[in-house]
Parts: C-alpha cells; structure tokens; sequence
C-alpha cells in the first residue's frame, strides 16, 4: 500500500489481498457495530425515528464497551439514559463509515478520497483499532513489545500495527500536511 | 376565547426558601456555580496525532493547544477538554464517542 497526497484530495495504491482483508474487517465491523436486529424489529417506531433506543442496554463484550462508552463514571442510571439517546446514533455513525470503505474498495486498486471519505476513513480505521486492540488487550505496557513469529497472536498484531501504520500515515498527510 | 392553562401544570407554585440551584428540574444548577466538565481519558489504542487532530476539528482548539491537552491526557492520564452545562457537555461526550475518544462527563 501506498498513500500520498494529490492536490487536495488522497491517493491509496492498494494490492488486491489488502483490499480483501480490509473488505472482510469492515464486514465484521459491520456486524458488530449495527443495532440488533432482534431488537429493532420489537421497538418503539416514534422512538427509532428520533433517534431514542428505548431498549437500549449497556454492552457486556468488551469491544462493545470500548466503541460505546458509559458517560457518567459513577452514575450508571444517568448513563443508560445517555446511551437510549445516543448510543443508535453512535452505531449508525459505524455503520455509514464502514459501508463507505467498502463501497471505496470495491474492486479497486487505486482509492481517491476527498475530505468527506478522508474523515470517514480515519474514523472507520479508529474504530477498528479499538476493536482490535481490545481484542488483543493492547495497553500501555504492551502496544509496542516485540513478538515472536511464534506467538498465536503474532498475525493479529501485525494486522494491528498495519492499520495502525496507515490511519497515522493518512491523518499525517491529510491533516498536518505530511508532518 | 381566552387559553385556558393546561391542567397539568401544579396550581400551587410555592416559591418557598429553597434555592432555586437545588430544584433539579430546573436545570438553573448546571449555569450557575459549579458548571460541568467533559472529560477525556487515556487508552493505549487512540494515537496522539489522532486526539490533536479530534481536538482541532471538533473544539476548533489551536495545534499548541490542542498538542497541549494532548499531552496532559497521556501524561497525566485524563485532561478536562470544556466546561459548561450539563446539556452542552452530553453533546461534547456524544461528540468524542463519535471520534472513537474515551470521554465522560461530571460535576466537579
């Protein structure tokens, strides 16, 4: 892959096998970033209009925990109320991003991203770096340690440090002028 | 045909000693003394060029001061980033967890 600026707007160079890796990851993230359908069949219809989840509730897998956040440290029934306003919002945002990204890809080897599609794949790459890093439990000790090729987990954090590499690689040249 | 007042609203209306600061329903507390902050905390995962970036674009912060909060978040673990009322600050939280930012709210 290869990422450069071209006047205002963003050129990728893109191998077919990226192009399906990142397809496939913006698949899964998809998946776990929609409302449930389950749940959207039975739902208030005035509410879903507005935006309000009215069954809305606090996510137990981590990954879910960390892209939908509680916003009252200590109050978790303010908290749920924040989360039936904004957390089917939240989601719509990740799904737009990630359905972005795939039509951007689709069968594409050279990707050209105004600002509109920019911003949306700097956050598309956000959020699936904390999904991933959760799933590797990335923390402050750990996100930069050396590997063995060995380690079940070595692939994974290969793919990490790849997203990693190119979402800092896009807000660098998109944002701060290649800085 | 004069409006009648809807019933639901109280008849008796006491304007008691109590401070107005302490009906919540008012919402008066949230502007008055003691204004609630939005919070941003560290994680290992958000790069610091994508928090100076999220910083500049949403707060429209300077680079300087949009590095600085920055750096008080990784260093210090957490940095207030605005200030204000409870309804101003749930729109800024809203706004960080769109960014993919750990961010809270509360009344310090």
């Amino acid at each position: 892959m290869e990422i450069k600026a071209d006047g205002e707007q963003i050129v990728i160079h893109i191998e077919p096998i990226e192009v399906k890796v990142l397809g496939d990851l913006a698949n899964q993230l998809l998946d776990i970033t929609s409302p449930n359908s389950e749940v959207v069949e039975n739902e208030d219809p005035l509410a879903a209009l507005i935006g309000i989840d009215s069954q809305a509730a606090k996510p137990t897998d981590p990954i879910l925990t960390r892209l939908f956040p509680d916003a009252y440290p200590d109050d978790p029934d303010a908290s749920m109320e924040f989360r039936r306003f904004t957390e089917r919002s939240l989601r719509d945002t990740n799904v737009t991003r990630a359905k972005r990204v795939l039509a951007d890809l689709e069968g594409r080897t050279k990707l050209t991203l105004n600002s509109d599609q920019w911003q949306q794949w700097v956050g598309f790459l956000n959020s699936l770096r904390l999904a991933l890093g959760t799933r590797l439990e990335i923390d402050q000790e750990s996100w930069n340690e050396e590997r063995s090729e060995s380690d079940p987990l070595y692939q994974l954090h290969e793919l990490y440090d790849w997203l990693t590499w190119m979402q800092e690689t896009l807000i660098s040249i998109g944002y701060f002028g290649g800085e | 045909m004069p409006v009648q007042m809807p019933m639901s609203i109280p008849i008796t209306v006491t304007l008691t000693s109590t401070p107005l600061e302490t009906i919540p329903e008012l919402g008066l507390d949230s502007e008055l003394d003691r204004p609630w902050s939005t919070t941003v905390w560290d994680d290992p995962i958000n790069l610091m060029k994508y928090v100076t970036y999220v910083f500049m674009e949403y707060f429209t912060f300077s680079k300087e001061k949009a590095d600085y909060l920055m750096l008080l978040v990784h260093t210090e673990g957490k940095a207030i980033v605005s200030t204000g009322s409870r309804e101003a600050m749930e729109k800024d939280v809203a706004a960080m967890h769109t960014y993919g930012l750990w961010a809270t709210l509360s009344k310090d």
